[in-house]
């Protein structure tokens, strides 16, 4: 009976070391619980700000991308405000100076005998110096030596667009069109032309374009070009127009300008039939001029400003 | 224990996100300063800064008072544009010229000591002034040149260009 008794009391004393044991497993279960939760807040906070940072940096980068892109943008503005007010005026000098510089030599070596305005002419030889002539066959004043081809509108228009191409623009169109019968002249020594720069440009990534017509209005300096007097009505002194010619005083006999010479409306037929050159006054004359005859004089002390 | 690791753990996060963050650069007075001296060049024209040949840059005054400048109804930068034209023909002392008047008009724009510059035309390196290599900031500045030159007397045109010009500007 003792036995037995001292034999529960030993189980028992088993049962209850195991049963603490169990309770003490129990509290580990619950902190390592713990430090899981505790870690899986951790890497969700972490995760969270990397993902942070990460959207932080691509907006950044992004940011970084449009101000690259605005500031190329800004530099290709500029480039084509430049074109706009300086530069189409100066391809049209140059080109419409070309022209009419081949167009007198030509003039004054087939000896004046034209047959169109000046207008139709430069519309014909401006971009490739071919001009037409009345029986539809063309002239290529460039091979001919009286126009310069790198001076030509074409030509001129290639270079700026190879080097607009090299800075990241496009030329899809770039046209250079004397505006139909804006050709005149109010000053002896300039002759006004009105031209129409078209141009389609385009930004290499296709962010953006320019397209437009910019009209513009040049003088061209008629030094340089040739003419002659048209004294007692007939023509002489051919030659170049340099400084030294002088301005013809308006009174009873004008000399004609430099449109009317190279083609503007020149002829005119008189009652009589007989075709003759009109007289339309802002005209130059010759150092040769024989200055003070009668009706006609040809001044010397109104020269204008042609430098 | 864990509390004091995921502390850990999260000032190295905050460690990373502060490394990573991208550095902002203030290069807003540099661009304006760029922008401001290309446009100055190039809509400001000779006659506009000479009364005669009395003008307000020194370098400019000296090269009219010797009948240099063909053309006193160009923009500052078409005058550049021609300057290197004639260089570019043969003239090798267009370059210094091209060099003082550069110079000369930068000089009244902006503060040499505080921005480095590089003039580069067609391509060719005409000046610098500073290292550009190591700046972190470099504002970019490109204009297209082309002109002609008329002899006022027998009306010869000389065209010239089309040049690329490209300006350079960083701060020192």
């Amino acid at each position: 009976m003792r036995k037995h008794f001292s034999q529960l009391q030993q189980d028992l004393g088993k049962m209850r070391r195991q049963f603490s044991q169990s309770l003490q497993g129990l509290g580990k279960i619950k902190l390592n619980q713990k430090g899981v939760f505790f870690s899986i807040v951790s890497v969700l906070i972490i995760v969270l700000f990397m993902t942070m940072t990460q959207l932080a940096s691509d907006i950044s980068s992004k940011e970084s991308e449009i101000e690259v892109t605005r500031t190329r943008i800004k530099v290709l503005n500029s480039l084509i405000k430049d074109m706009e007010e300086n530069y189409f005026e100066k391809m049209i000098y140059v080109s419409g100076k070309n022209s009419m510089k081949g167009l007198s030599k030509y003039y004054y070596d087939e000896n004046w005998d034209i047959d169109k305005t000046l207008f139709k002419a430069m519309e014909d030889t401006i971009d490739d110096g071919i001009l037409i002539d009345k029986f539809g066959s063309p002239i290529d004043l460039i091979a001919t030596g009286y126009m310069k081809k790198k001076y030509t509108s074409n030509e001129l228009i290639q270079n700026i667009s190879e080097l607009l191409e090299d800075m990241g623009i496009v030329v899809k169109k770039l046209e250079i069109n004397i505006t139909t019968g804006n050709i005149s002249q109010e000053n002896p020594w300039f002759i006004v032309i009105e031209a129409d720069a078209i141009y389609d440009l385009r930004d290499k990534d296709g962010i953006v374009s320019w397209r437009g017509t910019s009209t513009k209005s040049v003088n061209i300096s008629v030094i340089g070009l040739y003419a002659y007097d048209y004294e007692g009505r007939s023509r002489g002194n051919d030659q170049k127009i340099t400084a030294d010619w002088v301005v013809d005083e308006p009174s009873y006999y004008t000399e004609n300008s430099m449109l009317t010479k190279l083609g503007e409306d020149r002829r005119q037929i008189n009652p009589a039939g007989v075709t003759t050159i009109k007289e339309h006054g802002l005209g130059l004359c010759s150092p040769d001029y024989e200055v003070g005859l009668e009706d006609h004089t040809c001044k010397n002390d109104t020269q204008g400003d042609h430098g | 224990m864990d509390a004091i690791f995921a502390l850990v753990i999260l000032m190295i996060g905050f460690m990373i996100i502060s490394s990573s963050k991208p550095t902002e650069t203030d290069d807003i007075p540099l661009a304006l300063a760029a922008e401001n001296f290309m446009d100055i060049m190039a809509s400001v024209k000779l006659n506009e800064i000479c009364y005669g040949c009395e003008c307000s840059i020194q370098d400019v005054q000296q090269q009219c008072n010797n009948g240099d400048i063909l053309n006193m109804d160009q923009s500052m930068l078409d005058y550049l544009g021609e300057l290197y034209y004639l260089y570019d023909e043969g003239d090798i002392l267009k370059r210094q010229e091209l060099i003082d008047v550069f110079t000369g008009i930068s000089d009244e724009i902006y503060r040499e000591d505080l921005y480095g510059v590089e003039l580069i035309i067609d391509n060719r390196q005409m000046y610098i002034d500073g290292d550009k290599i190591n700046t972190p900031n470099l504002i970019t500045s490109k204009r297209v040149l082309f002109g002609y030159i008329e002899n006022s007397v027998n009306g010869q045109v000389t065209y010239w260009g089309p040049y690329s010009l490209e300006v350079n500007f960083w701060e020192k």
